[in-house]
């Protein structure tokens, strides 16, 4: 008892002071850990083996639902996941949902859920069981996220844990211990009219009091029409207050399918940009406070054909030392097929596919990267990028050589995180690989998960969090799991 | 009864080509017993691209697996000549040459499939006749003589309002007796099949008109391809395949009523299953419905009624996920792949998972099993030959088709006919034109096997298409049948579609409660009465169309036993409709119930209302499927909401001309998935909330192209004399209904909708 009074205490202090300059040690607040989405952390003494059947190393699990593609993210003690709703907690809110998650860091107590109804659309904007994939982004005590209804929510961590309604937002239709304390809401359906196709999954990410969210907008079921070309591809809302700032709609109806890249922000060339990739197969930097276009950068070959070798961009741009490093593919649907990956000079300005072009991997070069939706790890000179053919690549971070591939035998829509001189990473078999961190491949362990981990592990406090499609690992070195 | 031997009726009743020599075939998808197996032994172990026992190769291939029977090969796929003239097409190769023998294209309509998943269903051989059935991407189901001639097609779209989109997901059909069988989507007229929703057909192979139309699902997830199998339980001959609702079903396959469900999943079961002694095995790789575990294998007692429970289920096993590959078993084990390409053995006694071997990274097609090996490609262009044992799989040959980085996906599963097999591989992942995949023919075709030996092969099997199909073409009453009473009355045919005062003569079939075939009865034994429909019926069973339009039911009632057939009839052109004080869209167009009269500045109009579904895009066909040589006018009307503008348009023999309005331009679709068959014109403005008029002239002319030309103007201004929009189709539409068409969130109107023959 007195421990986690303790702990809560601690924990209390660090929500409130600004962003550790140490990332993963005290917390992981938003998809990436850092607005840049860089996949490192500074954790140490990380397990490399662990067992989830004899609970080894294995601090608690939490069950989820069926899928779960909202990558957990921890602050003030919290730790929030997004899931679907088929480990029905409230039977009030029964029926295919997607849900937002909260549990205790500490203990993995389940603490309260949002959960959100499908839109009756179906699966053009609202794919069955898929949840909620955005994950959010705590600021004070403060998540934002968007729901599978392309709704943006901020919410009070704490829930009603505080015993407190936070506002604007007051008419909360469940305000038990179990429910979300909603502040505001912004229905971007409603209000810019975006199309999500198959699902709205931006993991926002803020500057000063712009918060970022892509909207996915895109094509309907039929794949053949944008019925939207006029909603933007991004938008920026005044955090506190949920009003819409500014947008932008380039990609128009020249989206190939859908949207699911969200963006990062980072001070470039001395211009904090927010850079998201788009549903046209572009990357386009902004001014993150104007929302004016600095650059664009396309990610094809000129001659390249939808779907065959012209990819969307679904991978989160990583903002490092002035350049942007991301790769492009395709829905896992579409299976594997040819990519690019690239390091681009974002100091340029205007169409910059030619002048901001540092380095590129990828097709036509013989095993070079293929169709990736994973993100970026960068440090110490080494860029690792995983592809959905199963291929981890390790590169000179500042030439796009390669120093080394490792074939995990299994699709990956996850991405590395690099932590503790070590390299994790899951994949869709289940199995979460740990290499050395170096410009050498050595494998240190191979840890069995028991289901597929589209997840990318994070870290805060010393422990690891690892979602598998139906739970939540909290891993810690030297801790037992008791049944 | 001893059934023909099939190949001699073939030789008797095929003219041209086509010899009565083999004896293993492989009529439809999942081969003769519809379970992905052939009795076939000494198959080939080896083989390469390159060569290497290979007797011949096609420079294309596709989605589907072909099918053989007798010295032919089908094979249903695209043309690959140029993206303007896509079109699908039924293949007919001679398999001792590989030389093409006839081939016949078939142009898209009326679907929003895109070409590259055209081609998705396997042709299927009716084993009594040679007939080929084929069942497009778009909905149409066509019956071919041997000799490639065209027997008679059926147009799902305008006939039952079906509707193809998610992808392409099409059902192989089956033949069964007297009957093609499949599944589609539709929404059709009527309080029973205007709701849309998954629907089991049987048309009659002979003529294609319905036997039966069944709707054993409560509900709808998304379009699929479980292909029924057919066996017999408890004295019923029953079809059983994975629903759209997630339910396995089992129909007696001679009435579509409904003997059994099974709920497992919270979507669409695209697997096929199989059956031995009174126990089914299924599979899906998606949600179940009491456990965040994905994925189910699983042996069902089989010999229930109603609504199955847990209680049926006599092992399960979770968490291996073969959403889209269907299963096969030997005597020991049943294997499946999951949607990660891992192979994988589970015990048929108890489900444990045996032993599982990693293919590659992603799976969509199924394997096949025979001469203890199984033989199965994977979407990264492998082909593997492998020998399963109680403890693994030996990797007896392991193909790449193409290269590692451009390999071309096998997503078809292999046939087997007269020892070969059949592998059929797509276009290669980055090739963008050039190369439309292979169909490989590998090893040595045998002579002859006699005739005898496939009727016992087959009759081993109570799946066997030759007992079934045998027994049902003789006639029905199965000699060691016990037959019930006369529980069921079937109205033939079950839907018909008529000309203003034209005569249809209904027949009557009679079956017991397990929809076992008693007698044909004649018509006077029923009596006779009209449900919604105008004209009038004799009780003889002979109807008298009205002289206008009409829709309702026909019911016969044979000892206190209904039996419904349902009927359209169309007036005959020219049309108007003003909308004014109709109450209802006429009942005699598909979708009608989306329809809705309404009144726009004070006179009626016809609303396709604001709609946040899936079934947003609507189509209302309301003519007859031969029609040609009509023009189609109408004024439209769409609004704005959320900063979406929807989309109004015409069709006009099964061409669409398409108001597009976030582009504010005009369109004219042969396909409308098919861009580079569209044609269009830039910057038509047509404001939100303003009446424009639309204007559709279908022609066909002489030198076999038709003509297609459109307007559009502003309502309130004289219609000019040019043309805005115009196409003349050298792969045309040469018929079809009449129809309007709109999507988008918001409200759509249609008025003053006019048809008339072309002046």
């Amino acid at each position: 008892m007195r421990m986690t009074f303790l702990l809560a205490a601690v924990l209390a202090v660090t929500a409130q002071t600004p962003p550790a300059a140490r990332k993963g040690v005290t917390e992981w607040p938003m998809w990436g850990g850092s607005p840049d989405r860089n996949m490192v952390s500074d954790a140490t003494g990380l397990p490399t083996e662990w067992d989830v059947k004899t609970g080894r190393n294995i601090k608690w699990v939490a069950a989820l639902g069926s899928q779960s593609y909202g990558n957990p993210v921890v602050a003030a003690g919290v730790v929030l996941v997004g899931t679907n709703n088929e480990a029905v907690r409230d039977p009030k809110q029964a029926g295919d949902r997607g849900v937002l998650m909260a549990f205790r860091e500490t203990t993995g107590e389940f603490m309260w859920q949002a959960t959100f109804e499908k839109l009756s659309s179906g699966r053009a904007n609202d794919w069955p069981f898929q949840g909620i994939a955005s994950s959010p982004l705590v600021i004070d005590g403060i998540a934002y996220f968007v729901s599978n209804r392309a709704v943006v929510h901020a919410v009070d961590i704490q829930g009603f844990h505080d015993n407190e309604n936070d506002g604007p937002f007051k008419e909360e239709k469940f305000t038990g211990k179990g429910d979300p304390d909603v502040i505001w809401t912004f229905d971007t359906m409603e209000e810019v009219g975006n199309f999500p196709h198959n699902l709205a999954n931006s993991s926002p990410v803020a500057f000063e009091n712009f918060l970022y969210v892509s909207t996915g907008n895109g094509q309907d079921e039929s794949h053949v029409n944008i019925p939207s070309p006029k909603a933007p591809a991004i938008i920026a809302l005044d955090r506190v207050t949920g009003k819409l700032l500014w947008e932008d709609a380039s990609p128009g109806d020249k989206v190939l399918h859908g949207q699911w890249s969200t963006p990062a922000v980072g001070t470039i060339g001395g211009v904090v940009q927010t850079v998201h990739g788009q549903g046209d197969g572009w990357v386009r930097g902004y001014d993150a406070r104007s929302g004016t276009k600095l650059w664009e950068f396309d990610t094809n070959p000129k001659d390249s054909l939808w779907p065959k070798t012209r990819n969307e961009v679904i991978a989160t741009p990583v903002i490092f030392e002035n350049v942007v490093y991301i790769a492009n593919g395709q829905d896992p649907e579409h299976g594997e097929g040819v990519g690019h990956l690239y390091a681009i000079d974002a100091t340029k300005r205007a169409d910059i596919t030619k002048t901001g072009l540092i380095w590129h991997y990828g097709a036509p070069t013989p095993d070079s990267i293929r169709r990736s939706i994973s993100t970026a790890s960068i440090k110490d000179g080494i860029i690792y990028y995983p592809d959905f053919s199963g291929f981890l690549h390790c590169l000179d971070v500042k030439t796009g050589k390669k120093l080394w591939v490792h074939d995990m035998f299994a699709a990956m829509w996850s991405s590395t995180m690099v932590a503790d001189g070590k390299v994790y990473l899951g994949d869709e078999d289940g199995d979460v690989v740990v290499l050395q961190h170096g410009r050498a491949l050595k494998i240190l362990a191979t840890n069995e998960m028991g289901s597929s981990v589209y997840s990318t592990v994070i870290t805060s406090n010393g422990a690891m969090f690892i979602m598998t499609r139906n739970n939540l690992y909290a891993i810690q070195q030297g801790v037992q799991l008791k049944r | 009864m001893k059934p023909m031997p099939l190949r001699l009726t073939v030789g008797l009743l095929l003219t041209v080509g086509v010899a009565a020599l083999g004896a293993n075939d492989w009529p439809e998808w999942r081969g003769p017993r519809r379970v992905g197996t052939s009795a076939e032994t000494n198959l080939p172990a080896r083989w390469s691209p390159a060569g290497e026992n290979v007797a011949w190769s096609l420079p294309f291939g596709g989605r589907s697996t072909p099918v053989i029977f007798g010295n032919r090969l089908y094979m249903q796929t695209i043309t690959t000549d140029s993206p303007a003239t896509t079109q699908e097409r039924l293949v007919a190769v001679d398999v001792d040459s590989g030389k093409i023998i006839w081939q016949n294209k078939v142009s898209v309509y009326l679907s929003d499939v895109r070409a590259d998943r055209a081609g998705w269903a396997s042709p299927a051989v009716d084993p009594t006749t040679g007939t080929i059935y084929m069942f497009t991407v778009g909905a149409e189901l066509l019956a071919y003589a041997p000799d490639g001639k065209l027997l008679w097609d059926r147009s799902l779209p305008e006939e039952y309002g079906a509707i193809t989109t998610h992808g392409g997901r099409t059902t192989s059909p089956i033949i069964e007796g007297d009957k093609v069988i499949l599944n589609t989507l539709i929404q059709n007229w009527g309080p029973d099949l205007g709701r849309p929703g998954n629907r089991y057909f049987a048309f009659d192979k002979r003529t294609g008109q319905t036997i039966w139309v069944t709707s054993p699902q409560a509900r709808h997830y998304d379009t699929n391809y479980s292909t029924p199998i057919v066996v017999e339980i408890g004295g019923s001959r029953l079809l059983i395949v994975g629903g759209t609702d997630g339910v396995f079903h089992a129909l007696q396959v001679n009435t579509g009523k409904s003997a059994w469900s099974m709920e497992v999943s919270k979507r669409a079961i695209l697997n096929s299953v199989l059956f031995r002694d009174n126990v089914v095995y299924l599979t899906h790789g998606e949600e179940n419905i009491d456990t965040t575990e994905m994925g189910m294998i699983a042996a069902l007692d089989a010999t229930g009624s109603g609504q199955l429970t847990g209680a049926a289920i006599k092992w399960v096993t979770r968490g291996f996920l073969p959403t889209y590959a269907s299963p096969v078993m030997d005597a020991e084990r049943l294997y499946t792949v999951d949607n990660s390409a891992i192979l994988g053995a589970f015990d048929l006694k108890t489900g444990k998972e045996l032993w599982t071997k990693r293919l590659g990274i992603s799976q969509k097609g199924s394997p096949v099993l025979a001469d203890g090996k199984l033989y199965v490609g994977t979407e990264a262009g492998k082909f593997y030959i492998l020998r399963p044992t109680p403890t693994g799989a030996e990797t007896l040959d392991e193909d790449l088709i193409g290269t590692a980085t451009n390999p071309e996906p096998i997503v078809a599963s292999p046939a087997i006919s007269d020892g070969r097999i059949y592998v059929t591989t797509m276009s290669p992942v980055t090739t963008v034109a050039g190369s439309a995949g292979h169909l490989y023919a590998i090893g040595t075709r045998r002579a002859a096997v006699s005739a005898g030996s496939v009727a016992s092969a087959g009759s081993k099997d109570p799946a066997s298409i030759a007992t079934g199909g045998a027994s049902i073409a003789s006639g029905g009453a199965r000699g060691l049948q016990t037959l019930g009473d006369v529980a069921q009355v079937q109205v033939f045919p079950h839907e018909s579609l008529l000309d203003p005062g034209a005569k249809q003569a209904f027949t009557l079939k009679l079956y017991d409660a397990k929809g076992n075939f008693i007698r044909a009865a004649p018509a006077s034994d029923a009596q006779w009465t009209l449900d919604l429909l105008q004209g009038a019926i004799g009780p003889d069973g002979t109807y008298a169309a009205p002289a206008g339009g009409s829709a309702g039911f026909i019911k016969a009632t044979v000892g206190g036993i209904v039996g419904t057939a349902r009927v359209r009839v169309i007036p005959a052109l020219p049309w108007t409709y003003d909308f004014e004080g109709m109450k209802a869209a006429p009942a005699w167009w598909t979708a009608n119930l989306k329809g809705v009269p309404g009144l726009v500045d004070g006179g009626g109009v016809l609303v396709r209302p604001r709609d946040d579904t899936v079934g947003r895009r609507t189509r209302f066909l309301m003519g007859r499927p031969d029609w040609s040589n009509y023009t189609v006018e109408a004024d439209v009307r769409g609004a704005e909401m959320r900063r979406q503008r929807g989309d109004v348009g015409l069709i006009n023999q099964r061409y669409v001309m398409v108001l597009f309005g976030n582009s504010q331009h005009l369109e004219l679709h042969p396909w409308q998935a098919a861009d580079r068959m569209t044609v269009r014109v830039n910057d038509v403005k047509w404001p939100a909330n303003t009446w424009f008029r639309m204007k559709l002239r279908v022609e066909n002319r002489a030198d076999g192209t038709t003509l297609v030309q459109g307007k559009v103007w502003p309502k309130d201004q004289p219609e000019p004399a040019a043309w805005t929009i115009q196409k003349v189709d050298t792969i045309p539409h040469r018929k079809g209904s009449p129809g309007l068409y709109g999507d988008g969130i918001s409200d759509v109107n249609f008025d003053n909708v006019r048809v008339y023959r072309n002046q």
